[in-house]
């Protein structure tokens, strides 16, 4: 997910060693946090029914933003995925869009997992104030960041696995294979299909929380040791285990808690383990998600500091967020600026709001990634540079996904309208500032000189 | 208890806080000393090669 298009990253001393299974846990990692938190608004929205609906649905659109970034990110110069691709593919103000929005999906979520900490802390003893903890994580995990986040992302792959085994241990907890001891009683906690058809759309639109992300296992493509190889099959590899982890909790939760409490839980999967009744099941889950939330948060934070410090470096912004850290090699400018920006998102508490704006981000993000490929294909025809990684099925596979996308901003405007016209208008004056104060500082030659060597003027533009 | 719990975090979040503060200002300090150097260096080996 790091849009990190440093050229250093690029050079030869960058070593090849990560495998299909790395990628599959880099995918798994940043993502998993989704289970636990926020994806539960998919009921409120659109029903239980509604919500699985979603979820299998949005998988398809998922795998098809997966091969379509495997095509483009394995042949880029530049490491930094749908970042770099904008940037060579469609232009600088498509660039510096793209890149903001990534901030903007990582700033919030980032948000959001720091307001899901505070709450889980609450629920231990409702004496606790929620602001003082909310505030600690972040500025614990950006102080990590500040001092260089390698160790800290090493360490994320461990409490994935952590997470993921606590859910499958909640699964178990529930004699779910048992149907005379089961507790899970889907009939009876379960509302179907409330608000019709278009409560489908609505739930579309949220279950992208369960995969959020899940595309940019290919920035890793310069650390592969063969990226057409494991690019793409690390990505669908975590598409599937996504999909199974999200039907289980949706499975597990569903069955025991009520739908109606189900919709507006702050950490659903904690409710569904105290719903259990036993405690071994509540302390795993809770700590399973306090683990996720820190894991995604920290990653979020590594994200978007070099996101917004690649944007810098391209002269899109100010330099002045590209310095790096004389001793701790740290974006450490941009890891600061932003602290306040997601701190403030994480003091309003508003998690459905937060979640709102960092769907809408990433969702734009895929729109343009659709766009993308037809452009590639266009500028670069199949045969007239190397591809490691064909994306099938050309031109029905961006369609589709495209359509897909357009349903979920269509099931997002249904109930948060407002938000998206609010996040459209401030990405419309980003733009114009971008236009009227940044553009003229932009050398074109030097912006698109690693494009050029590497692949040649474009063939049809 | 609570109380004490919440005040401790609190007095955490202004300690985490001043590290970082402190160590951004820091930093920043290094790089305009870096800066001055550099310009008091450039300006001594112009005056000497005009000399």
């Amino acid at each position: 997910m790091t849009p990190n298009n440093d050229r250093q990253a690029r050079a030869p001393s960058v070593t090849r060693v990560l495998g299909p299974v790395h990628v599959w846990a880099l995918g798994v990692g940043i993502v998993l946090v989704g289970d636990f938190m926020g994806w539960n608004l998919t009921i409120l929205q659109g029903g239980s029914l509604a919500a699985i609906l979603g979820l299998w649905t949005m998988s398809i659109m998922f795998a098809g933003q997966v091969m379509m970034v495997s095509e483009m990110a394995t042949v880029m110069p530049e490491a930094g995925g749908q970042y770099t691709m904008a940037k060579y593919l469609l232009g600088p103000l498509a660039a510096f869009n793209v890149g903001l929005m990534l901030v903007l999906e990582y700033v919030m979520l980032e948000a959001g997992d720091v307001i899901v900490v505070g709450q889980l802390l609450n629920s231990l003893n409702p004496g606790l104030q929620v602001l003082p903890f909310t505030i600690l994580t972040l500025l614990l995990l950006t102080f990590l960041n500040y001092r260089g986040a390698q160790a800290t992302l090493t360490l994320n792959f461990v409490i994935t696995a952590v997470a993921f085994s606590s859910i499958i241990l909640l699964l178990i907890s529930t004699n779910f294979y048992d149907p005379k001891a089961t507790l899970l009683q889907l009939k009876e906690r379960t509302n179907g299909l409330p608000y019709g058809k278009l409560g489908i759309m609505a739930a579309i639109g949220y279950s992208c929380w369960f995969f959020l992300g899940v595309e940019g296992t290919a920035m890793a493509a310069d650390e592969c040791r063969s990226p057409g190889r494991s690019i793409p099959l690390g990505g669908i590899v975590s598409l599937c285990t996504l999909v199974i982890g999200g039907t289980i909790t949706w499975f597990v939760c569903s069955g025991l808690i009520p739908a109606g409490s189900l919709g507006t839980s702050v950490y659903p999967l904690y409710e569904a383990a105290l719903a259990t009744g036993k405690l071994f099941v509540a302390v795993a889950l809770f700590v399973g998600s306090i683990l996720a939330c820190l894991a995604s948060a920290n990653g979020c934070i590594n994200d978007a500091s070099h996101a917004w410090a690649a944007l810098s470096r391209d002269t899109l912004l100010p330099d002045v967020f590209a310095k790096v850290h004389p001793k701790y090699k740290s974006n450490y400018r941009a890891i600061l600026f932003l602290l306040p920006i997601s701190l403030a998102f994480a003091m309003t508490g508003l998690l459905d709001q937060v979640v709102t704006f960092s769907i809408f981000s990433a969702l734009m993000v895929y729109l343009l990634t659709c766009l993308m490929l037809f452009r590639f294909r266009r500028m670069y025809p199949l045969g007239s540079i190397p591809r490691t990684f064909v994306a099938p099925l050309f031109p029905i596979l961006p369609l589709v996904t495209a359509a897909l996308v357009l349903c979920g901003l269509f099931g997002l405007h249904l109930n948060y309208g407002i938000n998206l016209i609010s996040g459209a208008v401030f990405y419309f004056l980003a733009s114009l500032w971008f236009l009227n104060r940044r553009a003229k500082f932009l050398d074109q030659d030097r912006f698109l000189a690693a494009g050029m060597k590497a692949w040649g003027r474009p063939k049809n533009m | 208890m609570t109380q004490a719990i919440t005040l401790a975090a609190w007095i955490l979040c202004f300690f985490v806080g001043g590290l970082l503060v402190t160590d951004f200002i820091r930093t920043e300090l290094s790089f305009k000393q870096q800066k001055k150097d550099t310009h008091t260096e450039q300006e001594v080996s112009g005056y000497d090669s005009q000399q």
